[in-house]
């Protein structure tokens, strides 16, 4: 039982925890303590600050901050320059999630099959980029994307190009490098649940005359749907709200969301308008996290164990 | 369904050979169990049937075809697991449509067969449940009706019953056999529980360290182990070395370092000369107890009882032989003859049994 809720409802395992540890017991208000008073001041103080920011009307002119308002949502709405930068971000976000899911699930697979050494040279392989901090990544592929870049000679020393490949500061190289910088997080996520899969049911599968693609169709990829809605929820809600490789790798050409917010409150020092795009983007990703929990609850239905 | 025959087939890991040398034939409509220990090798055989392994040496050939290198999908076998391993995400009559829907077959023909299938494990009120919704015994029956529904070249039981409690097992595998029967379906059952393989099988080949030792129907395999292996592994025994004193026609006689002289008239050892060392060996239910002043003209073992397990029908005496050697009668607690005579712990007592129940193992 346990096991299947963890799939739909993460903080079902917590409260399980506590519930076991009796809700009245002095440990159990100790361990919440601490956690508790971090998130309020660090995470629910300064949100609710931004949302009580971006009703307040602002002159960039005067720099005056005034009385209520929602003129800065009606701005962000009408404009179909701000609509843009959010369709903009959602399109990177779902194309990184589609490119996540194609290059991690066969190596997810082969994780979740394996065992041993060869297990944890994989799982090393696989978590290792995140050990490298990210502006580092970033600049990396800057390098490797550049007319000048690697790529590119590679690419004409071998014909298939004619000029400098023209890909950094365009949305493709901020694709490439977030689908680079998320890939574990759907590897993860995916693998575990892979291996959950008992592997006698791809032999009954193939006794009763499935080969292999049907055996994927029929089988694994419908029992790992839990696996793929975690992954997908995790890159999704990450590309969308990730801000230093656009910031890095647009050159300021295009927008998303993150750079949109960061130009409005520390360029034209807009807070109340930052903080309604800000606003927005939450409600965005928050919308996503529940569009995914509604898909794992009705996949994990069927796995529903009887206790 | 066909015949099944191994034709010296070998499987080698490296160095490790599961599997040596292995001839094995199972007849049209056969029911053959592998009965073995863990790691003889039992289960490589089923693998190798299924196509689930290829043999490093040998044939394995279904009727009259060679099915080397024929992938598991494309062999009609029919598996069954000892942990069911129904597809969970699929309703009791979708995991028993799964093979007939792979083979393409149209949907009105699955849905007769399924349902036909499933009234004959008396599920057909089930259908519509998900796997995790049975009970273990309901689950496995959808594992036998999945398998059995595609009509199986051989129907492949691997420890199908072994996570099942001993009442349940007990049932399934009357089940199972009445199944088996009715469709006619050629099976190889693995287990590593005698008694199982006892009740249900029309023959059993013990397996040990990758070799059959014998292959025979449950009460050849019993009545005359022709080895010490499946001496031992097949039943209770008391057993004692000794040395041949004379063979002919008539049997052998043979002494032991006690002193006692066991004779045997069962299936004469042509092979066997005086001097050659041998195992006896005789049916814990074959022999009988005497007190130890009633010196029975045959096999006689003096001994002391040890223990006394009342079993209703049945009585177990344990009784301390020569040298310490433990002894077993099986006394059938039944009006009349021996069983009347009721012995105690500490009494001295004599193990008695007549030649024709002495089985001899050379050495």
């Amino acid at each position: 039982m346990s096991a299947t809720r963890r799939f739909r409802r993460p903080y079902a395992v917590l409260s399980d925890t506590f519930s076991r540890l009796g809700r009245r017991s002095w440990a159990f208000i100790l361990l919440l303590i601490v956690p508790l008073t971090y998130l309020v001041l660090l995470y629910a103080v300064p949100v609710l600050l931004l949302i009580g920011r971006s009703v307040l009307s602002y002159d960039v002119a005067t720099q005056v901050t005034g009385g209520f308002t929602l003129e800065n949502y009606v701005r962000f709405l009408r404009d179909p320059d701000y609509l843009r930068v959010l369709a903009t971000t959602l399109r990177i976000g779902v194309i990184v999630t589609i490119l996540d899911l194609v290059i991690g699930y066969p190596v997810a697979y082969l994780l979740a099959r394996t065992s041993g050494l060869r297990k944890q040279v994989l799982t090393a392989i696989i978590v290792s980029p995140i050990l490298v901090s990210i502006v580092i990544r970033t600049f990396s592929w800057a390098i490797v994307l550049r007319g000048s870049g690697p790529l590119s000679q590679l690419l004409m020393a071998i014909g298939l190009i004619q000029h400098p490949l023209r890909l950094l500061y365009t949305e493709t190289a901020v694709i490439i490098a977030l689908t680079h910088v998320y890939l574990p997080f759907m590897i993860i996520p995916l693998s575990t649940v892979i291996e959950s899969i008992d592997p006698t049911l791809e032999l009954a599968a193939s006794s009763l005359g499935a080969n292999a693609i049907r055996r994927f169709y029929e089988v694994i990829l419908p029992l790992s749907l839990p696996g793929i809605t975690a992954g997908c929820m995790l890159v999704l809600t990450m590309a969308v709200s990730g801000y230093v490789t656009p910031a890095m790798l647009s050159g300021n050409r295009f927008l998303v969301m993150p750079t949109l917010v960061a130009q409005q409150m520390q360029v034209l020092i807009n807070w109340s308008f930052g903080s309604a795009i800000a606003v927005v983007l939450i409600v965005v990703v928050l919308a996503i996290v529940g569009l995914f929990s509604a898909m794992t609850d009705s996949a994990a239905k069927y796995r529903r164990r009887v206790a | 369904m066909t015949s099944i025959t191994l034709r010296k087939v070998s499987k080698s890991y490296g160095a490790f050979k599961a599997l040596n040398n292995v001839d094995l034939s199972v007849a049209r409509g056969e029911l053959l169990s592998l009965l073995g220990p863990s790691g003889c090798g039992k289960t490589t055989m089923l693998r190798l049937i299924a196509g689930l392994l290829d043999p490093t040496e040998g044939q394995v050939v279904f009727g009259d075809a060679v099915m080397n290198g024929i992938p598991p999908h494309k062999r009609n076998v029919g598996l069954v697991f000892q942990n069911y391993s129904l597809f969970p995400h699929m309703t009791v009559f979708q995991n028993v449509a799964f093979g007939l829907r792979m083979r393409g077959i149209d949907a009105k023909t699955i849905k007769s067969d399924v349902m036909q299938m499933l009234e004959m494990v008396r599920l057909s009120d089930q259908a519509d449940r998900y796997p995790s919704q049975l009970s273990g015994g309901q689950q496995q029956r959808v594992g036998l009706a999945r398998a059995l529904v595609i009509k199986p070249a051989v129907l492949l039981l691997d420890e199908p019953f072994g996570a099942l409690d001993k009442k349940l097992r007990d049932s399934m595998q009357l089940e199972l056999r009445q199944l088996q029967q009715a469709l006619m379906v050629t099976s190889i059952f693995v287990t590593h529980d005698q008694e199982e393989a006892l009740t249900i099988s029309d023959r059993i080949a013990v397996v040990s360290d990758g070799r059959v030792e014998q292959i025979d129907t449950p009460q050849k395999l019993y009545e005359a182990p022709s080895t010490r292996f499946v001496l031992h592994f097949v039943g209770a025994s008391n057993a004692l070395e000794g040395t041949v004193t004379r063979s002919d026609s008539s049997g052998v006689a043979v002494q032991t370092p006690h002193g006692l002289t066991i004779r045997s008239s069962v299936r004469p050892q042509v092979g066997l000369s005086p001097g050659d060392g041998v195992l006896v060996a005789c049916r814990p239910e074959k022999a009988w107890l005497t007190p130890a002043d009633e010196v029975y003209a045959g096999n006689c073992v003096p001994g002391t009882v040890k223990g006394e397990v009342y079993l209703g029908s049945v009585t177990h005496y344990f009784i301390d032989g020569p040298d310490g050697q433990e002894m077993r009668v099986y006394q059938l607690n039944a009006p009349g003859g021996r069983a009347e005579r009721v012995f105690h712990v500490g009494e001295r007592v004599n193990v008695a049994w007549g030649d024709e129940n002495t089985l001899v193992f050379s050495r």
